[in-house]
């Protein structure tokens, strides 16, 4: 619905209009900063990676093509893989400072209870049926939040190595599924 | 790697659950090799419904602000960023391979600034009341990442440096230099690191408001351990970008 609008803005961003991407940020910043603050739970890197982000997609919008998806999967990959530097950045150097953590519910998103899907959704969800509960909600975890598989065998008290052969198995599956869709 | 191993580690790349390591290998992957591109392009369109049960979330006014003026540094800095970009590159780097010969001038010896870890400050970039003049840089490398961002805030006499998309070199050290139009040699400002933002000290010069409407460029070059032996760079740039006015 909204997809051919922001597939315009796009294009006009892409050509140094302003306001266009000030309508991009506008219609789509809420969806951005969420899912950078549920995968770092915290308000201020949330707010950094969502600038950086979206700094990126000023710059890169002139690459875009309907090709490499509709304009806010691609948005929302460029914000995720931001997001997760960060967390792997500081795991790596240890930080450990508990400081703004946002409170979150502990409980994974779940997007068999949407009302409305979209048919890609219907699709995804339907192919990951196939798989058995634990190994769904590994991908589903992993997805969300971007845990490592060492935090998903914590998590899901399964070890490592179990954890690493089911997301591979489910992934070539889900793969196969949609493929053949 | 076979096809669906090169396309399993795609979904895993995608899915968010490779450690740094690894990711940096498939971030390496995804800029040679097409078809690892490509796998991670499809599993980021098979992946991305997954966000339409996500809450959305309104972030805080003051990142539109941030988003804004880097954006008017970046828009300021060239008409053709890309071009102008690989311009300034070019130029750079000829100019420093000629400082690699130059005879050393006695430049005053700048103190090496140490590199100030603020990781858990108040973002520098937060907008501030009244606003202040500030000068904003995005550093770039030749084929566009952005490696760091750099702003000035003329008032407080002090610059912040914020990494973006820099990754830690291996074995080497990152430098800071500025670039002034009128100097012949270029002036340190000490090391970068690449986990978090970092406050430091402008020099006069830098603060000068001839300099500045002259072009003042940043650079960061790549350098051994501990910065360039002989306070001069040596090592490559890997990224620059032009000092430009952000505020009215």
């Amino acid at each position: 619905m909204a997809q051919p609008q922001l597939d315009q803005l796009l294009r006009a961003a892409a050509n140094g209009d302003q306001d266009a991407f000030r309508a991009i940020y506008d219609a789509t910043s809420a969806k951005l900063f969420g899912v950078a603050v549920r995968i770092l739970k915290r308000s201020d890197l949330a707010e950094d990676v969502t600038q950086d982000a979206y700094l990126k997609i000023w710059d890169a919008a002139p690459s875009y093509s309907p090709d490499i998806g509709s304009p806010m999967s691609w948005m929302v990959a460029i914000t995720r893989n931001r997001a997760i530097d960060v967390l792997r950045k500081r795991t790596e150097v240890g930080v450990d400072d508990q400081k703004e953590v946002i409170e979150q519910e502990d409980e994974t998103p779940d997007p068999y209870e949407l009302t409305a899907q979209s048919r890609d959704l219907k699709a995804l969800l339907g192919c990951m049926e196939m798989l058995k509960p634990d190994q769904r909600q590994c991908l589903l975890l992993a997805y969300y939040y971007g845990y490592t598989h060492e935090e998903i065998s914590a998590r899901m008290s399964t070890p490592v190595g179990t954890v690493k052969s089911w997301i591979r198995r489910s992934l070539a599956r889900v793969k196969k599924c949609l493929d053949d869709g | 790697m076979a096809k669906r191993d090169l396309d399993i580690f795609a979904g895993e790349y995608v899915l968010g659950t490779l450690d740094a390591a690894e990711r940096t290998e498939a971030e390496s992957l995804l800029r040679s090799d097409a078809d690892f591109a490509r796998a991670v392009r499809d599993w980021e369109q098979h992946l991305s419904p997954l966000d339409e049960a996500a809450d959305p979330v309104q972030p805080p006014t003051a990142v539109w602000t941030r988003i804004a003026s880097a954006m008017a540094a970046g828009s300021a800095s060239a008409s053709n960023p890309l071009t102008e970009l690989a311009n300034q590159m070019v130029e750079l780097k000829r100019s420093l391979s000629m400082w690699r010969y130059a005879t050393m001038t006695a430049m005053a010896a700048m103190v090496a600034l140490a590199v100030v870890w603020l990781g858990g400050l108040q973002s520098p970039f937060q907008a501030p009341t009244a606003p202040e003049e500030r000068y904003v840089a995005m550093l770039k490398s030749e084929d566009g990442k952005m490696g760091f961002v750099v702003t000035m805030d003329m008032s407080g006499r002090q610059f912040a440096i914020k990494p973006v998309e820099a990754q830690q070199p291996q074995d080497g050290s990152y430098e800071l230099w500025a670039i002034m139009k009128d100097k012949k040699t270029p002036m340190t400002l000490g090391l970068v690191g690449t986990d978090a933002y970092a406050m430091m000290d402008a020099p006069t010069t830098m603060l000068d408001r001839k300099e500045l409407e002259q072009g003042v460029e940043l650079a960061v070059s790549m350098e051994p351990k501990g910065g360039a032996p002989k306070g001069q760079p040596m090592g490559p740039v890997m990224f620059a970008g032009l000092l430009v006015k952000a505020t009215p």
